[in-house]
């Protein structure tokens, strides 16, 4: 049987990173592959994508991998305490550190301030205080260190490449 | 192997770029130095081939535009993606340098004379560090985003 690819983020991680293991591998055996290959502290805890919760580490990968291989996240935090303002108003709750960015946008225009789908598309997530704007697919405890584990975001509109001149050449 | 090829064929083995071809965002569908070519889906499932110059990558952008791969030039512009006047629109213009190019902040010939979009829209310009993943992010936005005209399809 082929090995399964083990896409992963965690604390401090500048982009995804990439394992490809056995499937018989258990979640404890990937996660001592990693703190190994990055010198993490080994009181890491590893969580499935938007999981809520670490996953069990006796679980076998190859009994829940999907089509995509499987995409984790390693983070000393259980929690990461979200802040999102939108026209003056801040709504806040906390996340696992493996939900993604589009996770938590959906949660805070669509649950939060009441946009639908589409306006919500309109809309983005920034780090508070930077013109960063993380991709939809950025895990939030990659943006969030221990032991503060906070993350204020800013949901701004998606500007409109605007100045256009009517034609180039 | 020149170092900008050499460059762009490691950022393709990212995982960040692999990731997101498996996910179905976009395909790379051809490298002929300094012209690749990526396919983008856009979200009625339709594929949208952007052909890039990528020559001197990282640290000069590259430039895109959309192609049929099939006759090998730039794509007629009934077939573009077409937006409703929005976001899409302001970006998929064939009439901008023959259609050679898409008005994004990241398109090295885009922009050239608009030295405000680094302060108007930083997140929008080109990093070196972030690869050609962050060119293809922008597109496959667009190509997501309420302004896109899905492709009508003919009742059941």
């Amino acid at each position: 049987m082929s090995t399964i690819d083990v896409f992963y983020q965690g604390e401090g991680f500048r982009e995804i990173e990439f394992l490809a293991v056995e499937p018989t591998a258990t979640f404890g055996a990937v996660k001592a592959l990693i703190v190994e290959k990055h010198g993490l502290d080994e009181s890491v805890l590893i969580f499935l994508e938007d999981e809520d919760e670490p996953v069990a580490e006796l679980v076998i990968i190859g009994d829940i991998v999907d089509t995509f291989g499987i995409k984790a996240h390693l983070h000393k935090c259980r929690h990461i305490a979200v802040t999102v303002t939108f026209n003056g108003e801040t709504v806040s709750h906390s996340f696992s550190p493996s939900k993604t960015i589009a996770a938590i946008k959906t949660w805070a225009a669509e649950t939060k301030f009441g946009m639908t789908k589409e306006e919500a598309s309109e809309h983005v997530l920034q780090i508070a205080g930077s013109h960063d704007r993380p991709t939809a697919g950025t895990h939030i405890g990659q943006l969030a260190k221990c032991p503060s584990c906070h993350l204020a975001l800013d949901l701004v509109p998606d500007q409109r490449v605007n100045g256009a001149p009517s034609g180039g050449n | 192997m020149a170092p900008d090829e050499r460059a762009f064929r490691a950022d393709v083995e990212r995982p960040t770029f692999r990731l997101g071809q498996l996910a179905g965002r976009w395909r790379l569908s051809t490298i002929e130095w300094p012209y690749i070519q990526i396919g983008v889906t856009a979200k009625d499932e339709r594929e949208f081939v952007l052909r890039f110059n990528c020559a001197g990558f990282p640290q000069s952008p590259p430039t895109a535009g959309p192609w049929d791969p099939e006759l090998n030039q730039i794509l007629a512009f009934d077939k573009w993606p077409r937006g409703q006047g929005g976001r899409l629109s302001a970006v998929f213009r064939p009439e901008w340098k023959g259609g050679s190019a898409l008005y994004v902040p990241c398109d090295r010939e885009s922009i050239i004379g608009h030295e405000n979009w680094a302060v108007e829209m930083p997140a929008k310009i080109w990093k070196p560090a972030a690869g050609i993943c962050h060119y293809l992010e922008i597109v496959h936005e667009l190509l997501n985003c309420r302004d896109y005209a899905e492709l009508l399809r003919p009742a059941a």
